[in-house]
């Protein structure tokens, strides 16, 4: 590089310290969970939401509450940063969207939004509420809005849901069919702490409690890190290549009774952008594919009983396809489509 | 393997190598030495099942089993030499047990390092293959040149329907090896290249070419055996007369005919030649002599050829193209129908199986006469033997003088020359003592007295160490510890004889035992045959045998029991007359076919070694523009070829990038070694699937993969490197 010109700062700079700030407070907040850290800014900066599958006790309102207070939010509405719904079997589809409330001074119906106008949206236990509200709940989230009355009101734009479900406990549960868990980018089970982590939990209880980190994201921080991270991180066509033969491996595979769906495969890519910037690399790497595919794929496939691991099955049908891609930089050819002319200079994401 | 492991699953190897182990070790060992050879391919299965998760260094592991094989045979041949130990269990068990733990170890120390070293590097399955072709080969080879030998039943059935073996040997052995690749290739397909088939294929062939000789077996004999070459060596300057024109023309004598009286033990024996008795006869001393040349002129130093040609007439003839007469000065008492027989004619055919440089006959030789080859690709030549062949036993010859009335005094004087010693003197005063008083002047009596003292005061060992060049290997013997072989003792026994003034020679030839022939009326000569033994002039009679048979035996001379089946069968082979068989004619090609095809195999060896050299400059030279590429290539590949580079450099130390890891996980895995890597996988990485080429200059592509290559080595040993650097397919397997 050449010394005497200062680099101009790299387009996905903003992004990264959006990043970087959101994952330092949240780190600080939970110890011992950074890949699940990771993992749920990756589906932030995704635009998707995330199903945890997990025991109780394990941190997920703390994390979900600790992201919605990061973000401010300076629009001037008033929109909760987080909320948190136990969801139970009675409970109804209006809980929580909101109801439309008679108000006698202006003789009028007065919408009053419920808890899921915020920017994040901790569902816990997803599982127990009756299909109905869960269909409510499944549809703001992939439209972004709710209809009340036939009024449809649009949620924030942020609007990132954190659902979880208990994996043992199943007695009494509405268990989610796949075309809705399709609407969850991941599905990521989280297992105990280490132990260093956790005697790190009990020791810095006290900290954590007081004393919050004090830079707070705003929420338009997260929709720009959002278009740029979609804007700027570099797609290879053979990512895309990769992606379509390990689906179809995977729908070839003789133990997926499923296979995916093209949308997932869709759902995909801004997933793997938004850990490629995590990552600090302005460009979809193999590894990104490799570590993401279970996240994203595992909810999707149906597997025959008895098949054993469903991320093995990802796995082993990732293999070739991705073994294959790794081969091809060092056969040196020349990418297949162009690229787009060079918008900023080069080095790594900081 | 998804599959667990179970013991079964290593019972087909077992059996595999048992039957290679077995089959080699019948060919060189006795029953223990097969038993504990057998016993050896279960022990290294079980230490190689043993070991198998231990993490041991496989050059140390080499290393310890080559040096218990040094130790064990050290001990053997320790055991084999220390007269004590033999005195205290007999011969025979220190033999067998010596075999015993030769064969054990030997096999264990061969195979358990193979076995666990194939577990881990792929290239010793085909070492492990190679070696059972090898093996197999090796017993197969024994046929090669249509030479008669172990497997027994393989040949009979063959050569009774007269067919030549060698292309049924040929075919079951290239059928072998096929088998065996595929079986090679089929067993572990994950990781297998190109080149280690390429590898069998390549030592099949070798095999190929240099088995026909025999060197495998020679080589083992030497290596395994009580010091073949050493004794070689010595009888060698033992036989071969002092100076001149004399001592060359015996030494070509010794190597054409292989005298080597005493080789049964070491070397493999092998047929040398078939004789047919016309007649029945029973020699009285119970062993056929069948004398070739005869040793009684004494020079000075040791007992030479007589090289005026007057004396010793009836050997050193031609093979007769018409028939010789032989003279023999003294046979007066050839009674045919005579109430006392002591001696009658008896006519043989001899059957020569390996060149000879003279021939040969049933003592004593009166007539030789041309016959005709039974068949050309079996017997190097044939002749017919008229004998005077002795009934009497010696006992009864007492009253008879010895030497002949009609010797001059110069014969007299060439026949009873001895070294100027006293202790010879000395000695043969000692033995006359054995006789009674009224015995002690007959000269027939006195021979015998020496023969019963040396009988019972020398001790037969093969296992002889060599005397100086310039010490005198008789007196050495006999006033040493008297260890020797039928060489010294005949010397000895002439010279103690003539001692006491009785006319006595060396013979060399061949001794059968009488129970060798069994009830036929063919007689096998082996190598292992081949014998000295003293002479004594009796009046009336001509040379009669007055061998010595030791008392005490260390290394007993071969015993292996000659196959009736075989000795019969080539005795009937022997008496065919030319073309009295239908089948005889060969087909014409046959031995040609075989020619040709090791000549093509030669030629196409010697073809081949430009082309593998060039396939070497070849490889070597793409793995030097591999490295060199990043500093002249276009600027657009700088990315791949630097980083193509510093993989290059990394699996010269023999890291690869696993199937299915990524490029990242395989440089963190090499970052503890070599740091850089992460940059420049980086930058690769960026090239390749990023948007733009990363702005970078040459020099700092060229500083990272350079920076990796140094790192990498840093850690690693100098021979490491300099093997890794010395592969040329290092980058084969890059990716």
């Amino acid at each position: 590089m050449d010394p005497s010109t200062t680099p101009a700062p790299h387009p996905l700079t903003p992004a990264a310290e959006v990043a970087r700030v959101l994952g330092s407070r949240l780190r600080a907040a939970i110890k011992g969970r950074d890949e699940v850290i990771n993992l749920i800014l990756t589906a932030l900066f995704a635009d998707g939401h995330v199903l945890l599958e997990d025991y109780p006790g394990s941190g997920k309102t703390t994390l979900a509450k600790a992201l919605g207070e990061s973000i401010s939010d300076a629009s001037g509405q008033h929109i909760a940063p987080f909320r948190r719904v136990q969801f139970t079997p009675d409970l109804l589809p209006s809980d929580i969207t909101g109801v439309s409330i008679f108000d006698p001074p202006t003789g009028r119906f007065e919408f009053r939004p419920g808890p899921i106008f915020a920017h994040v949206l901790l569902a816990d236990e997803i599982n127990r509420t009756s299909p109905k509200v869960q269909s409510a709940m499944l549809e703001s989230m992939a439209e972004k809005q709710v209809t009340v009355d036939n009024v449809t009101y649009p949620l924030d734009q942020l609007f990132f849901v954190i659902a979880t479900q208990n994996p043992r406990d199943l007695a009494g549960t509405y268990p989610l069919p796949v075309a809705q868990l399709d609407r969850f980018l991941f599905k990521i089970n989280m297992d105990y702490i280490d132990r260093d982590s956790e005697v790190e939990v009990l020791n810095t209880r006290r900290q954590r409690r007081s004393a919050p980190p004090d830079r707070l994201v705003s929420r338009d921080e997260v929709i720009v890190a959002r278009q740029l991270i979609e804007q700027y991180v570099y797609v290879h066509p053979l990512i895309n290549h990769c992606l379509v033969d390990t689906a179809r491996n995977l729908r070839a595979h003789k133990k997926v009774l499923q296979g995916l769906s093209t949308r997932s495969l869709v759902l995909m890519i801004p997933a793997l952008q938004s850990m490629a910037m995590l990552a600090g690399r302005d460009f979809v790497s193999p590894q990104d594919i490799y570590y993401l595919a279970p996240y994203v794929f595992g909810h999707r496939l149906v597997i025959a009983p008895g098949a054993g691991d469903m991320k093995k099955v990802v796995h082993e049908c990732l293999a070739e396809p991705l073994e294959q891609l790794t081969r091809m930089t060092l056969a040196g050819q020349a990418p297949v489509t162009a690229p787009p002319a060079d918008p900023f200079p080069a080095g790594p994401v900081n | 393997m998804t599959l667990r492991k179970s013991i079964w699953w290593k019972v087909p190897g077992v059996v595999i190598w048992m039957t290679a182990v077995g089959l080699l070790a019948t060919g060189y060992t006795s029953g223990a030495g097969l038993l504990f050879a057998l016993l050896g391919v279960v022990a290294a299965f079980l230490l190689a099942g043993a070991l198998e998760n231990c993490a041991i260094r496989l050059s140390r592991l080499w290393l310890a089993a080559a040096a218990a094989v040094g130790l064990t045979v050290a001990w053997s041949l320790f055991l084999r030499g220390n007269s004590s130990v033999v005195g205290l269990l007999g011969s025979e068990v220190v033999y067998s047990l010596t075999e015993a733990e030769n064969w054990f170890m030997g096999v264990l120390c061969w195979l358990a390092p193979l076995l666990l070293s194939a577990r881990r590097y792929s290239i010793f399955l085909t070492v492990e293959a190679a070696s059972l072709v090898g093996i197999f080969a090796s017993i197969l080879a024994a046929h090669r040149d249509g030479s008669i030998h172990r497997p027994f039943f393989i040949t009979d059935w063959l050569l009774e329907r007269n067919y030549d073996p060698m292309p049924f040997f040929l075919g079951a052995g290239a059928i072998l090896g096929i088998l065996l690749v595929v079986w090679m290739l089929s067993r572990s397909s994950a990781k297998r290249t190109l080149l280690d088939p390429a590898l069998l294929i390549a030592m099949i062939v070798a095999l190929f070419l240099f088995l026909p000789d025999g060197k495998l077996r020679q080589l083992s004999a030497f290596a395994g055996g009580a010091g073949g070459s050493e004794k070689d060596k010595k009888e060698q300057q033992h036989h071969q007369g002092g100076q001149g024109g004399q001592g060359e023309q015996q030494r070509d004598q010794n190597q054409n005919q292989d005298p080597n009286p005493s080789s049964g033990e070491g070397r493999k024996s092998f047929p040398v030649a078939v004789v047919s008795l016309h007649d029945d006869y029973q020699p009285p001393y119970g062993t056929f002599y069948f004398r070739q040349d005869t040793l009684s002129n004494y020079n000075g130093r040791r007992l030479v050829r007589d090289a005026s040609g007057k004396l010793d007439t009836d050997v050193g003839m031609p093979f007769p193209a018409e028939p010789i007469e032989v003279p023999l000065r003294d046979r007066a008492d050839i009674a045919p129908g005579g109430r006392e027989r002591i001696a009658h004619r008896l006519r043989t055919t001899v059957a020569l199986m390996t060149p000879h440089s003279k021939p040969f006959g049933l003592i004593d030789v009166s007539k030789l006469e041309p016959a005709p080859n039974p068949d050309a690709k079996r017997f190097e030549r044939a002749y017919k033997v008229e004998s005077i062949v002795l009934d009497a036993d010696f006992g009864t010859l007492l009253n008879r003088s010895l030497g002949s009335e009609k010797w001059t005094p110069e014969m007299w004087q060439h026949y009873t020359e001895v070294p100027e010693d006293g202790r010879y003197r000395q000695i043969a005063e000692q033995a006359k003592l054995l006789l009674p008083a009224h015995l002690r002047g007959i000269p027939i009596a006195q021979a015998l007295a020496i023969k019963f003292w040396m009988d019972k005061n020398t001790t037969y060992n093969l296992n002889v160490p060599q005397v100086d060049e310039d010490a005198d290997p008789v007196a050495s013997f006999l006033f040493g510890d008297r260890n020797g072989y039928c060489v010294h003792l005949a010397h000895s026994a002439v010279y103690l004889f003539r001692t006491l003034g009785v006319p006595s020679r060396v013979s060399i030839g061949y001794a059968v035992g009488a129970r060798q022939r069994g009830d036929g009326s063919t007689i096998l000569i082996r190598n292992g045959d081949a014998h000295a033994w003293p002479e004594v002039y009796v009046a009336g009679l001509g040379w009669v045998v007055l061998d010595i048979t030791p008392e005490k035996v260390i290394t007993p001379p071969q015993e292996e029991k000659v196959d009736q089946d075989l000795q019969r069968m080539l005795g009937e082979m022997a008496r065919q007359t030319p073309g009295s068989s239908k089948e005889e004619n060969p087909p014409a090609g046959d031995g040609d076919l075989r020619k040709a095809l090791l000549e093509a195999m030669q030629g196409l060896s010697k073809a081949m070694v430009p082309v593998v050299l060039f396939t070497l400059l070849a490889l070597y030279l793409m793995k030097l523009w591999r490295r060199c590429e990043p500093r002249f290539c276009n600027p657009a590949r700088l990315p791949v070829a630097s980083y193509r580079a510093a993989l290059d450099s990394l699996a010269d130390l023999g890291f690869y990038r696993d199937h299915g890891t990524s490029r990242e996980a395989f440089a963190r895995r090499v970052a503890e070694r070599a740091p850089a890597m992460i940059d420049l996988t980086d930058l690769h990485m960026r090239a390749a699937l990023g948007p733009a080429a990363p702005r970078v200059g040459r020099e700092q592509y060229l500083a990272l993969s350079a920076a990796v290559a140094r790192q990498a080595g840093q850690g690693t040993q100098w021979w490491r490197r300099f093997l890794g650097l010395l592969h040329p397919l290092s980058w084969w397997k890059v990716s």
